[in-house]
């Protein structure tokens, strides 16, 4: 299916273009019925690139076969069976609506996936707005050198902050999931665990500086 | 120019995480349309997003319905053009225009006295206080501390706290241990967006007895 894609053009457009041209195409191995028997998440990155360009409805199932039961259980985590599956398909058919904006250079597929289904989950459990930059913006500063991100491939990235996340100490792994899953402000997270709430943040910035560290030397912030 | 104060680790993890409540994102995402820098941090911390989904344990429980990929598939039509409207220039960061409902020119001010003045945001969070604040050039903001956490993010001139200065697009984070005295600069009023999770607490008692009538 080819549909032609007019979307709002941005800044992205401009790196968004040329970038493809550069990968290799993806292999049409069609995944069947099996959930498990899914691509790696390396490869999820190029076909939801490769989705954005052609709309292609095939290449988006093996995306959504890959994303869906994920994003179902980080719904069900916060809200009921019944409204984890309108969630994830919510979530699903953003992805495909939005597909033309992903960036694969900016970003793993998981990174951009995650943050559109945050966004539903807020909407729908907390009834408030996740207010948001947009780059079309007039009163946006755009950053005065190329993202230090484009030196290391973004999946490389990616693959650097899950083998960070796999060595953060069990009591910053443990707050970060309470922030992540459990939809737990900083202060629900100081009460469930019984901590103060000084512990709390003090935990978040360790595991933050940790997976600052797999990036190589960034600025340091005052 | 880049801001140079910037927002901390724990608030940007948790707004990437989504467990920010909706006060101090709205400080969080002003300040990352003005700032690359942590814009980049934000990205790192949504990575991390990314890798915890895409490890997360389905439960048996939690697997899509089998007739999950048929009904979105009859959803997936041409996508819905997501073009939005942007003025030609701008003073006040998207975010914040939103719920103002234009730039600085449209804030409807209330007189706090003084020649300060203040105007209320409201949000669905029930925990914050969110406001704009415009100070005079030179004048102080009432001396006061906080019974909790307060950011106060620049958006026109600047002020002084101490020894720093807080230019448009930085970000002060005090806590409930600070007293401080944050002073416009001579040459421009200051206009920021203050965040606190309780009301201020002002030390003159004169001040803290017309507090709920000012409404600050």
């Amino acid at each position: 299916m080819s549909v032609d894609v007019s979307i709002a053009t941005g800044s992205w457009q401009k790196q968004f273009i040329p970038l493809p041209l550069r990968r290799p195409v993806v292999r049409r191995n069609r995944v069947k019925s099996v959930m498990n028997d899914t691509p790696t998440s390396v490869n999820m990155s190029e076909l939801l690139a490769q989705v954005g360009r052609t709309r292609d409805v095939e290449l988006f199932e093996q995306v959504f076969r890959y994303f869906a039961p994920r994003v179902k259980a980080y719904m069900a985590r916060t809200g009921s069976p019944g409204s984890a599956e309108e969630l994830m398909q919510e979530t699903m058919v953003a992805v495909w609506n939005k597909s033309a904006m992903y960036d694969p250079s900016k970003g793993a597929a998981s990174t951009w996936i995650f943050a559109i289904a945050r966004n539903l989950r807020i909407d729908a459990y907390r009834r408030e707005k996740h207010p948001e930059y947009d780059p079309d913006d007039p009163a946006f500063q755009p950053a005065a050198e190329p993202a230090a991100d484009t030196t290391l491939e973004a999946e490389e990235s990616a693959v650097a902050v899950r083998a960070a996340l796999k060595t953060l100490p069990a009591d910053q792994a443990e707050v970060l999931r309470l922030a992540f899953f459990e939809d737990n402000s900083q202060s629900a997270i100081a009460e469930a665990l019984n901590l103060p709430l000084g512990t709390v943040k003090s935990r978040m910035r360790l595991a933050f500086a940790k997976l600052r560290g797999v990036l190589g030397p960034k600025e340091t912030l005052e | 120019m880049t801001p140079r104060h910037h927002i901390g680790d724990d608030l940007l993890l948790s707004y990437a995480a989504g467990s920010l409540a909706e006060g101090w994102s709205l400080a969080v995402a002003t300040h990352l349309a003005m700032c690359p820098v942590c814009r980049e941090r934000l990205a790192l911390a949504e990575a991390a997003g990314g890798q915890l989904l895409e490890t997360l344990d389905a439960k048996p429980e939690a697997a899509p319905e089998p007739g999950s990929w048929a009904a979105v598939r009859s959803r997936l039509g041409d996508a819905p053009a997501l073009v939005r409207k942007q003025p030609q220039t701008a003073i006040l960061p998207s975010p914040l225009r939103d719920y103002i409902g234009g730039d600085v020119d449209a804030i409807k001010w209330k007189a706090l006295g003084k020649g300060a003045a203040q105007l209320r945001i409201r949000t669905g969070d029930g925990e914050t206080q969110v406001r704009l604040l415009k100070i005079p050039a030179g004048k102080p903001v009432p001396e006061h501390s906080h019974r909790g956490r307060e950011l106060t993010l620049v958006l026109c001139g600047a002020f002084d706290d101490g020894e720093e200065r807080f230019a448009r697009g930085d970000i002060e984070d005090a806590d409930a241990s600070v007293q401080h005295v944050p002073t416009a600069t001579k040459d421009e009023d200051c206009i920021c967006l203050a965040v606190t999770d309780a009301p201020l607490r002002f030390r003159s008692w004169i001040v803290r007895a017309v507090q709920p009538i000012l409404g600050i």
